[in-house]
């Protein structure tokens, strides 16, 4: 495992300033990997880490950059401590890590206001690489994301609206719904479809005359269309439930 | 509206009907109950005496005038002193009946004369004005002369009388007031002998006032028969379109015989209201009438069989064959003798035939009565007993022992079996309609029952094939574990067991170990139909795993047709097929470049669809198929597991480099 940053990395240091981390990972093996690579990097620094959601969220007011967590904490999920970290530092970079890339709970997790993942297997350059990565901007994302993300199924406002048009199980209406669900451009909504092709974002970028930091940027826009989507929701759910009325 | 409001309007409909009931029980005992309800006692005079003498004329026709009368009557003074109402006038002493039959001699008539003498009015007083006859009944000629002239008189039939109808004359001639001078009434009367004939009381009144005794006594006799035929006319026409609706299903038999019954009901009454038919012959309305009651006799048995919805086929047969040699006989019989015979003979040679179908009827009735015993029936014999009794009634009166101003009976049969049958006919159409309430609401229930049932059935078919979907699905993952991740760290095992110290060579062991997982995961995604997705996912997987090796891989993927087959068992064989391919280039070929091709392509004229990969390295010759290679699960499963996907696959060396292609159908076969 190489430990060492490279030249581009001290380069980097010089150009901007230090990227605050906290980590929350209830593995010791993960958590030290991670630290680790953290801590080898110049222009990073641990700022807190933490083994279960009690004790991350004794942290939660120490301003960080990047924020890494795991979904299954044994006392709790990672979700409620993405949301809790969103209403203290909005500003703050959630990234998940997970084991395969393409569970569910990743979905939800990007809902909650995670922008990016990081898969357990990587390695330690791969971590620092997909960091700074996030803080710069971009987001990552894979084929089975890519598929997840162009079959939304629209919340039921939007469903009406596009229930004329975009009837049927194909799969160019369920994309043409997806694409609606989360309201994407045209632009983003190839960025997708090529993905779930199999291309990877450089191929992608190259493909459709982009460079890969904008490929990747789309991917954030993406991310956070859907998290809109997903508050719009749940304001709509706790309006018809009455817990929004006016006192 | 109260339950209270509704008793109280019973009470008044029961006290309303009762009264009717009376008083047409009061006027059918008695019909001059009628004029005694409606003429004022002081505005006329009811004459119940009168002078008779039987005359020896034989001329049927009355005279113009008094004075030029065959018999001299004027000068007559051998008058009798008779009571009215006046009738039975039989047994002359001189028979003069001449029963020859020919038609050119008619039969000489029994002329019978009254005469009353009206007291002089008084002077100041209106003159004489109305008279009024409630019934004057001759088989033949009536007349009325006032002060020697005719004033009124029926015309020439033997038979067909208008009997019913009542007369009244107003005179028009107005004299001095002071000119009083006494009246003198005749009445001429001439009919066979054997057929007699009948006068009422006499109505005298020197105003209008017996106007509306005659339009009471002429509606109850003759207006009311007559609306009476218009409503069975009216609900016959009815019936046959509900007749033409229905026609084919059971109910319809109801219908058609109300319509034949409807059409025919008027027979019988014929003879009341024969003053409407002035122009018809006697012979002509005798065969309407007698054919009539024969085919009358058929619709009635048939509509009443029909109402009882219970059959008596030799009744009904019986019935038919009756009815029709019947109207038959009495055709033919009349046609064959109305040049020979006067009409009056005709009717007593066919008349007595009538009381077969009548007896059969009523036998009928009595059976159906006995046998079935529903109200329906004993509705129906109720009516059939009555019409027996005004028949008796009627010709008791027609024989003229009974009161001359009695109404006649049998008009009530029509009105009263006329109501009876609305009723009925009412009943089974409401019947009819909650019987096909009734079918619809027991058919929604089968309905749902049916529903419930396939439902279950349903339910227990999802278990089925859920449970059949676990086991499959449990036996494939079994299977993956066993040649994948099982097999990996097998071999993992075995490198440090032996060992194998150098860390690379253990990293990437134990990296195909995660590799083989993840393909196992992957393969769980339902991927619908999308050979790209899931192609997407190995490159995802182990394209890391290439570019670390050094390997550029160019992904040329192109848009191919869903294969609707593709489920996580066949993308599983085609991950692990495409795993093994790349695992070998990957240990010999030492190549830099990869290439990932798809495209659609038909093989042995089957659509479907080629992966193709290609490499830059040294070519070589896979091992024979089959063969387990060690560390590895071997190339015999990619045969298998194309096999299974009813694909074919190729190795195949090239000048620089080797091709592998594997073809997958759009659609398998059904094995």
């Amino acid at each position: 495992m190489n430990l060492t940053p490279s030249a581009r990395t001290l380069n980097h240091v010089s150009a901007a300033h230090i990227i605050e981390v906290g980590v929350v990972e209830d593995d010791p093996a993960c958590r030290g990997l991670l630290t680790h690579a953290i801590m080898a990097c110049d222009d990073m620094r641990l700022v807190w880490q933490a083994a279960t959601l009690a004790e991350a969220r004794r942290y939660l007011a120490r301003s960080i950059d990047v924020l890494l967590v795991d979904i299954g904490l044994p006392d709790g999920t990672g979700l409620e401590l993405i949301a809790d970290i969103k209403a203290h530092q909005p500003e703050c970079l959630v990234m998940v890590s997970t084991m395969f890339g393409d569970d569910n709970n990743l979905l939800s997790a990007i809902s909650a206001g995670a922008l990016g993942y990081l898969l357990k297997d990587v390695s330690a350059t791969e971590v620092v690489e997909e960091i700074r990565s996030l803080h710069a901007g971009g987001s990552p994302i894979n084929p089975m994301m890519a598929r997840k993300l162009l079959s939304q199924k629209p919340a039921p406002i939007v469903a009406a609206k596009c229930a004329d048009d975009a009837r049927g199980q194909n799969e160019e209406d369920s994309v043409e719904m997806g694409r609606r669900a989360l309201g994407l451009s045209h632009r983003e909504t190839e960025v997708l479809q090529l993905v779930a092709r199999g291309f990877i974002l450089d191929e992608v970028a190259s493909r459709i005359g982009i460079t890969r930091h904008t490929a990747r940027s789309y991917v954030r826009r993406i991310y956070q269309k859907l998290e809109v989507g997903s508050r719009a929701e749940a304001v709509r759910v706790a309006a018809d439930s009455g817990l929004l009325t006016e006192r | 509206m109260g339950i209270l409001g509704r008793r109280i309007i019973i009470a008044l409909s029961a006290v309303l009907a009762l009264f009717a009931i009376l008083l047409t029980i009061a006027i059918m005992a008695d019909g001059s109950v009628i004029e005694q309800l409606v003429v004022r006692p002081s505005d006329a005079q009811r004459i119940m005496q009168a002078q008779r003498w039987i005359s020896p004329s034989i001329i049927w026709e009355p005279p113009a005038s008094i004075d030029t009368a065959d018999d001299a009557v004027a000068a007559q003074h051998n008058w009798a002193q008779v009571k009215l109402p006046d009738s039975r006038l039989m047994h002359s002493s001189q028979p003069k009946t001449v029963r020859n039959g020919n038609r050119t001699l008619p039969t000489p008539p029994l002329v019978v004369w009254y005469k009353i003498a009206f007291d002089a009015v008084p002077a100041g007083s209106p003159d004489l004005r109305q008279i009024y006859l409630p019934r004057v009944f001759s088989e033949g000629t009536a007349a009325l002369y006032v002060d020697g002239r005719l004033v009124w008189h029926t015309p020439m039939r033997y038979l067909f009388n208008p009997y019913n109808k009542p007369v009244l004359v107003t005179l028009d001639e107005q004299r001095a007031p002071d000119q009083a001078r006494p009246h003198i009434i005749y009445i001429r009367l001439a009919a066979r002998e054997s057929d007699g004939g009948a006068l009422s009381a006499i109505w005298l009144a020197q105003s209008n006032s017996l106007t509306r005794a005659f339009l009471a006594r002429d509606f109850l006799q003759v207006g009311a028969l007559e609306w009476t035929w218009y409503s069975y006319w009216v609900l016959g026409a009815l019936s046959f379109v509900i007749w033409i609706r229905l026609r084919g299903t059971r109910e319809s038999g109801l219908y058609f015989w109300f319509t034949a019954t409807a059409l025919l009901a008027f027979v019988p009454s014929l003879t009341q209201l024969s003053s409407d038919f002035a122009a018809v012959p006697d012979d002509i309305l005798l065969w309407l009438w007698i054919t009539g009651g024969y085919l009358l006799l058929i619709c009635d048995i048939k509509f009443s069989a029909e109402i009882f919805g219970k059959r008596q086929p030799i009744f009904e047969r019986l019935a038919v064959i009756v009815g029709l040699s019947g109207a038959t006989y009495v055709s033919i019989f009349i046609a064959l003798n109305s040049q020979k015979m006067l009409p009056n003979v005709i009717a007593e040679h066919v008349l007595l035939l009538l009381i077969i179908p009548f007896f059969l009827q009523f036998s009928y009735l009595c059976r159906a009565a006995f046998l079935f015993r529903t109200r329906r029936t004993l509705v129906i014999f109720a009516l059939s007993v009555f019409a027996l009794i005004a028949l008796y009634h009627d010709l008791h009166f027609g024989g003229h022992a009974g009161g001359a101003e009695d109404l006649p009976w049998q008009p009530l049969n029509l009105p009263t079996s006329f109501i009876a049958y609305i009723v009925i006919l009412f009943r089974s159409y409401v019947r009819s309609i909650e019987a096909a309430d009734n079918a619809t609401i027991a058919l929604q229930q089968a309905l749902r029952a049916k529903e419930a049932e396939l439902g279950e059935q349903h339910q227990q078919l999802m278990r089925i094939q859920q449970e059949h979907t676990l086991t499959t699905e449990r036996q494939r993952m079994m299977k993956e574990m066993h040649d994948g991740i099982g097999h990996s760290l097998v071999s993992a095992l075995s490198f440090v067991r032996h060992g194998q110290k150098d860390p690379k060579v253990l990293t990437n062991v134990l990296e195909e170990c995660i590799d083989d997982l993840k393909l196992s995961i992957d393969s769980l995604e339902p991927t619908v139909d999308d050979l790209l997705l899931l192609l997407s996912s190995l490159r995802y997987r182990l394209g890391s795993r290439l570019e670390g090796s050094g390997i550029k891989l160019h992904w040329e993927v192109t848009d191919v047709p869903p294969l609707p087959w593709l489920d996580p068992q066949y993308g599983m064989h085609i991950l692990r097929i495409l795993q093994e391919i790349l695992t070998n280039l990957l240990k010999h070929s030492g190549a830099d470049t990869l290439h990932f091709t798809t495209i659609t392509h038909t093989r042995a004229e089957r659509a479907g669809v080629l992966i193709c990969i290609e490499d830059n390295g040294k070519p070589f010759t896979l091992p024979p198929l089959g063969k387990i290679q060690p560390g590895r699960k071997g190339l015999g499963n990619v045969i298998s597991r194309t096999e299974m996907l009813q694909g074919h696959c190729q190795w195949q060396p090239l000048k620089a480099g080797n091709r592998f292609t594997l073809w997958v159908p759009l659609v398998r076969s059904v094995a």
